[in-house]
């Protein structure tokens, strides 16, 4: 057993070194820097990635960990542009449902009504619940910037938190 | 001295008495020798020969010196002189120049007087169009109109009701003819259509300024002036094309402007135009709460064979740019094809965003007063969340309008087929029968009642229009008894499964935004594959839900611009009951909650229920589901709320149970909805 264990280990490790691609490697980059707290380098990888690989696999959490950063800096405009993409090319993501509440919170900024109602309708409309014995239903992302995201949805409202803290409560 | 005075006075008598002497023989002569009674026989012959109808004169007099005198002219149309006269002149008074009479032997008419004359309005304008031509052909030949007054005294226009009653107006008019320039001045009593009998009525007065010209006529002033009402018109008349510019004043301004004498007798509207200003003329103030205003009016028509082509009429109705265009024809009934918008110059960007812009038509055909015929209209309204592109339509089976006393119109018609379309939703209605009464003597609300058929039923209601501003505000209570729920399918598509006679009561108004509401009771119907029911019948294999016979089924219900729904559904049923709320919002999203009790039979054909009775209890008579509901209508998220029952299972099966019984569900659910 141990012997099978070693080999799977050295077999990966190969597998690495010599088989992972760049907008891979670009990816993980990102992640390590934003892990280390450099901001600024986990950007720059994602942006290399998504100019060099735009239809890469990881593609819509590099957008999103790029919005995170453009919302983080409070650049709202390029915020708003990456996270109307992930809602429109990447609809079957994990981060295509969290991208709602930065959305929302930037048309409410605005007092763009009519995108407010919109992202709502959208929110509301993402999931079909069946809850017959619990109260709610929980979806979770831990996005490339190292952000935990959770999602409870219950019958008539979602409640967004990122790292343990209510971040937008979103009724429909 | 008493003697001159004597012979004097027998000089007077003698000289009096050759003088009526001298008349009479003179008028003797004149009546044998230039109008014996062939002449008349001849005029009449001559009329025979050129005109279609007929015309009879009862005698034809000399009455010195220089006028001719036609009694009891009848002028009877094609159908000739056995049916009653389409115009009767009592007297016709020609005047004559008597010097060209006497020196060239010349009969040059230089006025004519007509007293005393009736006709019915419909028959007479008949008869003139028949017969225009031969008589102005007839009346140049007596006469070249150099210097030429016409009088009309004592005429009386008659005209029938569609109820039998004919309605009297008479008309005084002047006109005078000099080289080529024309004036007309006179005033039409108009009666009052509400009190047929009575003398009471209004008064129009009328001037016409203008001059013949070689192929038409200018018109340089027709003025209309009542107690509330005043407009002009300029133009000319060309090629039996008339063009007309002007404006249409009708409110309580002129009465108030009389009463200040301080200003000039000109309406303010026009001295707006002009641009000077009220204030500076010691003018009221202007009000702009007027019931109409018509201004810039700008009017191109065509008189065709047997159509009038209206080219383009253009105004500003209280300031909305309006403009028309279309025919109406004459032949082989009245019937017309007309084409109304407003705002019609405004840029196509500018006008999709302006919700008092507008498209209409009305086509149909007139036969015995009333309308056959479509009339539609196509807007844009302005939603909660983005505007929305409406249409309305109406197709009337003899639309009707009948005057009653006190100011009252009465509104019927046969049929009327209804549609409306609003974004991608289509409804449909179809009222037989309807009757109604419009109160509009009324200053500003104007009171309507009203009651149809509805597919067997019976609509009835009451309400009121107020005209104070554009767009009407509209407030309506009705009801609806027995009426077959399935036809109302396009009323609100869940009908289509739902048969049975339903009864409401509904208000609708349209103050602040548009919402009808009210209650709904049918007794005795049932429910066949209704999507709810469907869904669970297929989802838990209930076929018994498939067909749901109800002993009642009640509900409330409101439609406004932000939601639709059944804001209380009661359904009383042997298999079933139901109660709770239902909404579809404007932008999509359902809010619900529903409390559903399943009698046992049901829940004993599903073989998905069977082992939750085993579990339960044979005691079980009935269970109730309490539920919610929200998302979109398509694809509904489902909450079981807390009850006794879900309690008592949660209690019995184990949580890795709930949660693959949760599993399946959603599985299912999402199944069923793609």
């Amino acid at each position: 057993m141990r012997i099978k264990i070693t080999f799977l280990i050295i077999f990966l490790s190969v597998s690495l070194a010599y088989g992972a691609s760049e907008d891979k490697a670009l990816y993980f980059e990102g992640i390590k820097s934003a892990r280390s707290g450099n901001l600024d380098f986990a950007f720059m990888s994602f942006h290399m990635l998504l100019e060099g690989y735009p239809d890469s696999k990881f593609a819509p959490d590099t957008l999103f960990a790029s919005a995170e950063y453009y919302f983080s800096i409070g650049d709202y405009k390029d915020a708003r542009l990456a996270l109307e993409k992930i809602v429109s090319e990447h609809a079957d993501s994990k981060p295509h449902l969290f991208a709602f509440p930065y959305l929302l919170l930037m048309a409410q900024a605005r007092n763009d009504a009519a995108a407010v109602r919109d992202i709502k309708k959208q929110v509301a409309s993402s999931k079909q619940l069946v809850l017959l014995f619990r109260d709610s239903k929980e979806y979770t992302y831990h996005s490339a910037l190292s952000k935990k995201y959770k999602a409870v949805y219950f019958i008539d409202h979602v409640d967004f938190y990122i790292n343990g803290d209510l971040f937008a409560k979103i009724p429909f | 001295m008493i003697c001159l005075r004597k012979y004097l006075f027998r000089i007077i008598i003698v000289l009096s008495v050759i003088f009526v002497l001298a008349y009479f023989a003179t008028a003797l002569f004149i009546n044998k020798k230039f109008f014996p009674p062939s002449l008349k026989t001849e005029i009449e012959q001559y009329f025979s020969q050129n005109l279609p109808g007929k015309i009879s004169i009862a005698r034809i007099t000399y009455s010195p010196f220089n006028r001719v005198i036609l009694s009891q002219a009848r002028f009877y149309d094609s159908g000739g002189g056995g049916s009653a006269p389409t115009l009767i002149i009592d007297k016709l008074k020609i005047s004559f120049s008597l010097l060209r009479f006497l020196s060239a032997g010349e009969l040059i008419v230089t006025d004519i007087k007509i007293e005393g004359a009736g006709a019915d309005i419909f028959l007479c304008a008949a008869f003139l169009k028949e017969n225009m031509g031969p008589l102005l052909a007839f009346l140049a030949k007596l006469t070249p109109p150099d210097d030429l007054a016409v009088n009309l005294e004592k005429i009386n226009l008659s005209f029938s009701l569609p109820d039998g009653r004919v309605l009297n107006a008479s008309v005084l008019t002047r006109l005078r003819i000099r080289q080529r320039d024309v004036l007309v001045k006179g005033s039409l009593k108009i009666p009052n259509i509400f009190s047929a009998g009575s003398k009471a009525g209004h008064i129009l007065k009328f001037k016409f300024k203008g001059a013949l010209e070689s192929n038409g006529v200018r018109i340089d002033d027709l003025e209309f002036k009542a107690d509330k009402l005043f407009s002009r018109f300029w133009g000319f008349y060309e090629n039996s094309t008339l063009q007309l510019n002007g404006f249409f004043e009708l409110n309580d301004f002129l009465k108030r402007f009389s009463e200040n004498k301080t200003g000039s007798n000109f309406p303010a509207g026009l001295f707006r135009r002009l641009g000077w200003r009220a204030d500076k003329l010691a003018l009221p103030q202007r009000q702009f709460n007027t019931d109409l205003e018509i201004s810039d009016i700008s009017w191109r028509m065509k008189f065709l064979a047997a159509s009038l082509k209206i080219q383009s009429l253009d105004f500003f109705l209280n300031n909305v740019p309006i403009h028309i265009a279309g025919d109406v024809f004459f032949v082989p009934a009245v019937s017309m094809d007309l084409k109304f918008s407003s705002y019609q110059d405004q840029l196509k960007q500018a006008r999709i965003r302006n919700y008092n812009a507008f498209d209409a038509a009305i086509s149909g055909t007139l036969k015995d007063w009333g309308f056959y015929g479509k009339i539609a209209s196509e807007f844009r309204r302005k939603g909660a969340n983005k505007p929305s592109a409406e249409k309305a339509e109406i197709i009337f089976d003899n639309l009707n309008f009948k005057p009653l006393d006190k100011k009252v119109l009465e509104i019927n018609f046969n049929g009327a087929d209804l549609s409306y379309w609003a974004q991608d939703n289509f409804y449909n209605v179809f009222l037989d029968n309807f009757s109604s009464e419009l109160d509009y003597g009324h200053e500003i609300k104007k009171p309507l009642i009203f009651d149809s058929g509805i597919y067997g039923g019976i609509l009835s209601g009451r309400g009121q229009i107020d005209t104070s501003g554009l767009p009407l505000k509209l407030r309506f209570d009705f009801r609806v008894k027995d009426a077959e729920a399935n036809k109302l399918a396009l009323v609100l598509e869940h009908f289509s499964k739902v048969h049975g006679k339903i009864s409401s009561r509904l208000s609708y108004d349209n103050y602040d935004g548009s919402i009808l509401k009210g209650g709904m009771i049918m007794r005795d119907g049932y429910l066949e594959n209704f999507e709810f029911f469907k869904w669970l019948a297929d989802f838990f294999a209930m076929p018994g839900l498939s067909r749901i016979e109800f002993g009642r089924l009640s509900g409330a219900f409101l439609v406004d611009d932000e939601s639709a729904g059944m804001d209380i559904i009661d359904l009383d049923s042997s298999q079933i009951s139901l109660d709770g709320y239902f909404r579809q919002l404007e932008n999509g999203l359902v809010e619900s909650r529903l409390s559903l009790g399943l009698s046992r039979p049901i829940l004993e054909g599903s073989p998905k229920f069977r082992p939750l009775l085993s579990i339960l209890g044979n005691d079980i008579e009935s269970l109730v589901f309490d539920f919610q509901l929200s998302g979109l209508l398509s694809a509904m998220n489902f909450k079981w709320l807390e009850s006794d029952f879900k309690q008592r299972l949660k209690a019995r099966i184990p949580d890795f149970i709930e949660r693959a019984i949760e599993r399946n569900v959603e599985q299912a659910i999402f199944d069923i909805a793609h």
